[in-house]
């Protein structure tokens, strides 16, 4: 499935049929096929679900709701998103605003986001760039992610290794708890990123670049 | 309950609990299960009861759509910061409206099937509700000249294995608020 938005476009269209947009509105696409393309207006909001079907986004949408069993998702850039999949994998190119992603085994890969709340099971996470923070947690899935000198940041992981990584200026504090796992974490005092972090058994790291 | 009397089937289930027995062993899994099972006991009322116990979950009937979504909020709000030896409980939680038959003390029927996979698609902490559980609980709330008392954001709709119709979900929230926009579906 291919959901495609457009600046001039006022049709969706969907398995070749046109439908007129009479605003730009949210639109809701249930399809199991794979064989879908949607063409939209830029910022229209869209809420598509399949079963196995992989799902990918072109140019800016406005929210995002994604449901799949175990299709793979890949999202270029959406002003929020809500996903869950049980075993696919969720990819997004950017989020301005909130990403909230649910999975079981699935992968999460955002390569920058506003705020997040994400939740796996053995799914690992990775944030190549998160602005304001949010709560992350995970069972196994190893945790990954860069995040900027002002983040406010809550991450939790029963087993799932948690590397953190903030730009070299960053000031705030930090709060590592892990029962058997090594943490390591370097933050100058100072009123700016809050970062919390609770394993079990997973090692922690918290560094600046 | 008649064998066709309509009401609220709810699964709980414990998130990892397979990974947390496998890192933790036997005993720590027990004791995460026995602490589920008291915190589903202190939410339970006269109008539901627990159907079966599951290993790492629970199936609970209720009565109404309403005494169904309250007790579940309520028990996810008591399992929120609950640590046992260290382990989080994390807890997600379906329900559904339906009319499941009786078997003995059991139920079974596709809305059993149904709530269980709808248990799946909740993130821990979250309770996620058929629509027919919505509807259910807007009638009871308009029947009883009350506002509802929680709200739903939709989380668009799953395909559910073994089920022909794609089934819309939507997430409880204890607040109450406006509605979810209409939805123009293609």
């Amino acid at each position: 499935m291919r959901i495609t938005a457009s600046v001039d476009a006022t049709a969706v269209t969907v398995d070749g049929e046109a439908v007129l947009a009479t605003s730009p509105g949210l639109y809701e696409v249930v399809r199991s096929s794979r064989n879908i393309e949607i063409v939209c207006p830029e910022g229209c909001e869209i809420s598509v679900s399949t079963g196995s079907g992989s799902i990918t986004t072109r140019g800016r949408l406005g929210a995002v709701r994604i449901m799949t069993v175990s299709g793979a998702s890949s999202l270029e850039h959406v002003a929020a998103v809500e996903a869950r999949s049980a075993s696919g994998r969720v990819e997004v190119g950017a989020c301005d605003g909130n990403c909230r992603v649910v999975t079981g085994s699935g992968r999460v890969e955002l390569a920058r986001s506003n705020d997040v709340e994400i939740a796996t099971v053995s799914g690992a996470v990775r944030i190549d760039q998160l602005h304001a923070g949010g709560t992350i947690r995970t069972v196994t899935g190893a945790i990954r992610l860069s995040a900027d000198g002002d983040a406010q940041l809550s991450v939790h992981s029963v087993s799932g290794k948690v590397a953190v990584e903030l730009p070299s200026d960053a000031i705030g504090s930090l709060v590592l708890r892990s029962v058997t796992g090594a943490t390591t974490g370097v933050l100058p005092v100072g009123d700016g990123a809050h970062i919390e972090v609770s394993t079990i058994s997973g090692t922690i790291s918290v560094r600046t670049a | 309950m008649n064998d066709l009397s309509a009401g609220a089937i709810v699964f709980t289930d414990i998130v990892g609990f397979t990974e947390l027995t496998e890192l933790h062993g036997d005993d720590a899994a027990l004791r995460l299960v026995e602490a589920h099972d008291r915190l589903v006991h202190s939410v339970l009322g006269s109008r539901s009861r627990v159907v079966k116990e599951l290993g790492d979950g629970m199936l609970l009937w209720f009565d109404t759509a309403c005494d169904a979504v309250t007790a579940t909020l309520e028990l996810q709000r008591r399992m929120c910061g609950t640590v046992v030896d260290t382990l989080p409980m994390w807890v997600r939680v379906g329900v559904h409206f339906g009319t499941p038959r009786r078997r003995g003390d059991d139920l079974i029927g596709r809305d059993v099937n149904l709530a269980s996979r709808i248990a799946a698609v909740a993130a821990p902490g979250e309770v996620v509700c058929s629509s027919a559980l919505v509807q259910q609980l807007s009638a009871e709330s308009r029947n009883a000249g009350d506002a509802l008392p929680v709200s739903f954001a939709s989380l668009g709709s799953v395909f559910v294995k073994g089920i022909a119709e794609p089934v819309a979900l939507y997430r409880a929230d204890a607040t109450p608020r406006l509605q979810p926009a209409n939805l123009q579906t293609r």
